[in-house]
């Protein structure tokens, strides 16, 4: 059990001021998606979290202690990250690569123990790598390279996982394959993800970001309308549900598209040329 | 190359398995491993390298043994050649202290010479090998070399103001140890140059630290060669030789220094091996990954550049070595640090030693500069090495 909390964090990259004064609480267990426009923060907020960032003000905790006061093989035994920068260039296996994520629990000289390979093997079974044991990380597709940073976060062991923009190098089907994985482990996770048919579909809380600010936080229900949608992301949204999963599906347009509901008027033929006129004009 | 075959099919067969599966359900919560092995019992797995890391053992030993060899055959050789008898019994005489019938002059160019000769160039070989994957795994670039931190062209311009004007005055009357002290203190000036060049608010930036080098070395190579062409033609003929490397100042008294050098850094890198593995996936990774990347990066900077500074004080710049011994053992037995390390210090020692032969005798009775064998060998190499991994990746 872990719980993560963020207090009046503030982040400065470069000269740039990103996050202020942001506060969030993560709960045990839940899978939180973190959704905002690019250069909202998600990785910002994330990194400061998992300690490549330092913030200038502020506090993130696990379990009421200060993260600043852990050291860097604590915080990797507590939360485990799949980031969305993928290495190119690595003369490792995927076995190799994978056991590095059992480095934070190894002392410096000690090789590897067989509860290290169990759990290594494990971790690849788990994300459907076992047969790429042996491969060169080099002649892996993307996905798969993305799977392999999957099953070492797994073999971290972590109390809490981070995903920043895993699913960016993922065909739909292994989408969709590492966020059911990810939900089905139970861990707290908190995932930043562009699409948000996806938060709405897998995530307990969805947290919107906008300039560094935390703009909504709940349930993809409460938080998945026009009201917090539009001036975020800039587009208008119609909900319809799943017909299988009982999901929340987004259907988005631009605010510049003619509305063509029903009980609007067809639009006449200068309007369809500038289609920008059909919204300065009232109704 | 067979055994890689059949991890090939294996895999194909695998993957069509894996297929069938994902269609009919997501995510199989356990399932037997590929091998079919037992997972109790630890199997050692393969690497990226063409040698099985089972056969690594073996490796270690025929490497250890050559070196032993070309120790002997090292001093054996020469412009006056001695049978390896004789070489034997002078070693053992003075090892143990017993009375050998071998002629004084004899002796002396055996114990005196010869082997302190060859004992310096296997550590400096083993060395610059270290010191290459130490600088690889640095700057995470693997066209990095020792001297990529411009340590080199600052050793340089010491020796070339010692060997030319007699600079640092006090230490010119030591003769060569006074070029070796001028070399190794602007190394370390130059490389703390540097390193405050590199860093920003007390952090190494890989790219930074490249590119302020490179820089750095332009410079200094600039101040060298205009030093050089200030001199007679005599004394510039003398800091070329000193530049491209020699082993022909080797004398016991010279040996400890580069003797604790070499191995205090290997020490402490074979400790540091797995956070090296971990930094080679990125900066990122490897804070996630537990390593405390800053702090390493200045550890690795340190080791680098004063293990570098004190073999060139005594060798001379040699090059290339650094660049394709780590490349080679790469191929050989994969990328782990670990391997790769102790793997490097042999593979440079024995071929370090045997660089030294031929710059003695390939001319004799004129001696080639080290740099000169290095890089004509070390060039084809390196090219075969790349070709070779391409086809390796493509297949």
């Amino acid at each position: 059990m872990s719980h993560l909390r963020v207090d009046q964090l503030g982040v400065l990259v470069g000269e740039r001021l990103l996050i202020d004064g942001l506060d969030l609480s993560v709960d045990t267990g839940r899978f939180v998606g973190l959704v905002g426009p690019n250069g909202s923060g998600k990785s910002t907020l994330l990194k400061s979290i998992y300690r490549v960032l330092a913030p200038i003000r502020g506090v993130v905790s696990l379990d009421e202690r200060d993260i600043a006061s852990f050291s860097a093989r604590a915080v990797a035994r507590e939360i485990a990250v799949v980031a969305q920068e993928v290495p190119t260039d690595l003369e490792f296996t995927v076995h190799e690569i994978v056991m590095l994520g059992r480095l934070p629990h190894q002392r410096s000289l000690a090789r590897p123990t067989s509860a290290d390979d169990r759990l290594v093997d494990d971790a690849l079974d788990q994300v459907d790598i076992a047969h790429l044991s042996d491969r060169s990380w080099q002649t892996l597709s993307g996905g798969e390279k993305q799977r392999v940073l999957l099953a070492r976060a797994l073999a971290q062991q972590g109390n809490i996982i981070i995903l920043d923009e895993p699913t960016n190098h993922l065909d739909i089907r292994h989408q969709l394959e590492l966020l059911t994985l990810t939900k089905s482990l139970g861990t707290t996770t908190i995932a930043a993800l562009h699409d948000l048919n996806l938060a709405a579909e897998f995530c307990d809380e969805v947290v919107v970001l906008d300039n560094g600010a935390i703009v909504a936080h709940g349930t993809p229900d409460d938080v998945f309308v026009d009201d917090v949608i539009t001036p975020v992301f800039g587009v208008t949204t119609d909900r319809v549900v799943h017909p299988r999963t009982g999901a929340i599906r987004l259907l988005f347009s631009t605010l510049a598209a003619p509305c063509t509901t029903s009980t609007a008027p067809a639009p006449t033929a200068p309007d369809l040329e500038h289609p920008l006129l059909l919204r300065g004009a009232p109704s | 190359m067979l055994g890689d075959e059949i991890i090939d099919t294996c895999g194909n067969k695998n993957h069509s398995h894996y297929d069938s599966i994902i269609a009919t359900s997501t995510f199989p919560s356990s399932r037997v491993s590929p091998s079919g092995t037992p997972r109790a019992s630890r199997r050692v797995a393969r690497s990226t390298g063409l040698l099985h890391p089972r056969l690594l053992p073996v490796l270690v030993v025929a490497l250890s043994v050559l070196i032993l060899a070309s120790l002997v055959v090292g001093v054996a050789i020469g412009s006056v050649r001695i049978p390896v008898s004789t070489v034997w019994e002078v070693v053992i005489a003075q090892v143990t202290g017993r009375d050998t019938s071998v002629p004084s002059n004899e002796q002396q160019i055996i114990w005196q010479l010869r082997v302190p000769r060859v004992a310096l160039a296997g550590l400096v070989g083993a060395g610059l090998s270290v010191a290459g994957v130490a600088v690889q795994a640095l700057v995470r670039n693997p066209i990095a070399d020792p001297y990529v931190l411009g340590v080199s062209s600052g050793a340089s311009v010491g020796a070339t103001m010692v060997i030319l004007f007699g600079v640092f005055a006090g230490l010119g009357r030591l003769g060569s140890l006074g070029i070796s002290a001028a070399a190794f203190i602007t190394a370390m000036a130059s490389m703390t140059v540097v390193y405050l060049i590199a860093q920003r608010s007390g952090r190494l930036d890989p790219l930074r630290l490249v590119l302020s080098g490179v820089v750095i070395g332009y410079v200094l190579s600039a101040l060298t060669s205009f030093l050089v062409f200030q001199a007679d033609p005599r004394a510039a003929q003398q800091v070329l030789f000193w530049l491209l490397g020699s082993f022909g100042r080797a004398r016991w008294s010279i040996l400890p220094i580069p003797a604790v050098a070499v191995a205090g850094a290997v020490a402490v890198l074979f400790v540091r091996a797995r956070m090296l593995d971990a930094l080679a996936s990125g900066d990122d990774a490897a804070t996630t990954l537990g390593v405390a990347v800053g702090r390493l990066r200045i550890e690795l900077f340190i080791i680098t550049a004063a293990l570098t500074a004190v073999l060139v004080a005594v060798s001379g710049a040699i090059g290339f070595v650094g660049l394709v011994v780590p490349h080679a053992v790469r191929a050989l037995v994969g990328g782990l640090h670990r391997r790769v390390l102790v793997v490097s210090a042999l593979l440079g020692a024995l071929f370090m030693i045997w660089v030294d032969i031929a710059a003695r005798t390939v001319a004799a009775p004129q001696e080639i500069p080290v740099g000169i064998i290095t890089a004509l060998v070390g060039g084809p190499v390196f090219i075969v090495l790349m070709r070779h991994r391409d086809r390796r990746l493509l297949r």
